[in-house]
């Protein structure tokens, strides 16, 4: 088999799985970001003081560390995970983190009055969250959302140390048995790339979308 | 006597050193308007803020109608003087949104009360425009369709006109006139002291945290000696009771004459003749 044709196959067999690892952690971790963000906005002050801790803390360790720890210290507490959950989890607790403090901003940047009026008309908390927050804070987080997830695009390509069969892992694989790098790292790079002008590109369109539904202008 | 309906007693508030409101009592009557006024910072948004359940009191007790109301219970409605209308809703889906969440109405009865609502306050035809299409007159007015379609017993209305022009604040005023003639209880801070003396039938002078005077509003205006509100008083005629004519003679309205402000005497003039502005007109 040809160069060219080993390398479109890893490629072929890789992508798939750094999109599915990419799109759920993207999931999970807007879940959890929105969730920590809610309870550092609405909670008691202990758990402000807690969540902010952890925030910090997976914001200053490098990710290919804690994809390390979570996957070869995870058997030390009894989380023996394989590659792919392993993965999955580390960086959606890594997303999280980051995502969690742009929807703090939302909340931030949204006056306090639009709350308290809501409150006196009955609305729950919950309520207040779902039909007010996080659709009027939409259009503003969404561009800070976007870029978050193009970097997470490449972050994916880190699981390949613990052993993720993603695109940098087959691809890299065709590199190592061939000697072909500058042909294989340059289809890594243009697989990487093409993803993330794909997501800029939703994005883009996911905006306007939201304005239309939330602003009413075209 | 029949117990009051809004009684506030011993109101104390305290942020750090600073004491907002120093012991209030206000004991207010079902189907009172009452006028709050008093300078800025004198705690008359504290005073609403505290009765409505938005900022915790350090002492004392809000009762209406024998209970505590807590934030949400359809007890206290407030209209805010930054409208705070929720921006991504039309200002029927703003009018309606509570109304199927929190009393749970099907969608189109909600969809339906919400334009009777708008209808009230003259907005039908702007249903489905968004806050940002609107004057702030509309946007306020909507905010009060939407206070009064979950039928509070008691609307607090603080300052709603202070971010409005002039004829804005007509619009909306006029609105607010025309719910006082249905025999709602209001408490209306406002510095539009024309609009205090007409429609409230009582005002409430505060400074510094404290009541300083409560009374019937013409008299409140226009007899009470207590000499803070006599210099608060006087300085907003001298702002707005400018004369006509830049030649024509302004002094005569300024001090508290004995007969009190003329201003007062348009209390007693039918709504809707404007701000009751005495000044005399000198025949030029």
């Amino acid at each position: 088999m040809s160069i060219v044709a080993e390398t479109l196959w890893a490629v072929a067999r890789g992508l798939p799985l750094t999109v599915g690892i990419w799109l759920a952690s993207v999931a999970t971790g807007l879940v959890a970001g929105v969730l920590v963000a809610c309870a550092r906005h609405f909670g008691p002050r202990p758990v402000n003081a807690l969540l902010l801790a952890m925030v910090e803390t997976v914001r200053g360790v490098p990710f290919v560390v804690q994809a390390f720890l979570l996957y070869y210290g995870g058997p030390f507490i009894g989380l023996d995970l394989t590659p792919i959950l392993a993965g999955w989890l580390a960086l959606s607790v890594y997303a999280a983190a980051y995502f969690s403090e742009v929807f703090r901003a939302g909340f931030a940047a949204i006056p306090p009055g639009h709350t308290e009026a809501a409150r006196l008309l009955g609305l729950d908390t919950r309520q207040i969250i779902a039909r007010i927050l996080l659709p009027e804070m939409a259009l503003s987080v969404l561009p800070a959302l976007a870029n978050l997830a193009v970097i997470l695009i490449k972050e994916t390509a880190i699981l390949s140390i613990i052993t993720v069969p993603e695109l940098t892992f087959t691809v890299s694989g065709v590199g190592s048995a061939t000697f072909a790098f500058a042909q294989t790292m340059t289809a890594l790079a243009l697989s990487y790339w093409l993803l993330v002008e794909l997501t800029a590109h939703a994005a883009r369109r996911l905006e306007r979308g939201i304005a239309r539904a939330t602003l009413g202008t075209a | 006597m029949t117990p009051p309906f809004l009684l506030a007693e011993k109101l104390e508030r305290r942020v750090g050193d600073t004491q907002i409101l120093g012991g209030i009592d206000l004991s207010v009557q079902k189907g009172e308007v009452v006028g709050l006024i008093g300078p800025s910072g004198s705690g008359k948004s504290s005073l609403l803020r505290c009765i409505a359940g938005l900022d915790p009191l350090t002492g004392g007790r809000v009762l209406v109608e024998g209970r505590v109301p807590m934030p949400g219970d359809g007890t206290v409605g407030m209209v805010f003087q930054q409208f705070n209308l929720w921006p991504h809703l039309t200002a029927q889906e703003n009018v309606a949104l509570a109304l199927r969440l929190a009393l749970r109405k099907p969608r189109a009865e909600a969809a339906e009360r919400a334009r009777a609502m708008l209808d009230r306050v003259g907005l039908l035809k702007l249903a489905d425009r968004r806050p940002a299409q609107l004057s702030g007159g509309q946007q306020q007015r909507v905010a009060i369709a939407r206070t009064l379609a979950v039928e509070p017993r008691l609307i607090l209305f603080d300052e709603p006109t202070a971010s409005l022009d002039p004829e804005l604040t007509t619009e909306v005023l006029d609105v607010i006139r025309g719910l006082a003639e249905t025999g709602l209880t209001m408490l209306v801070v406002s510095h539009e002291m024309g609009f205090v003396a007409s429609v409230a039938s009582r005002a409430v002078f505060l400074d510094h945290g404290k009541v300083l005077v409560d009374g019937p509003a013409r008299s409140v205006f226009r007899d009470a000696a207590e000499p803070r509100l006599r210099r608060f008083l006087s300085t907003y005629l001298q702002r707005v009771a400018w004369a006509p004519d830049p030649a024509a003679a302004v002094p005569e309205l300024l001090p508290a004459a004995p007969g009190g402000f003329s201003l007062l005497d348009a209390a007693a003039s039918p709504p809707g003749e404007g701000l009751p502005l005495a000044v005399p007109k000198s025949g030029a």
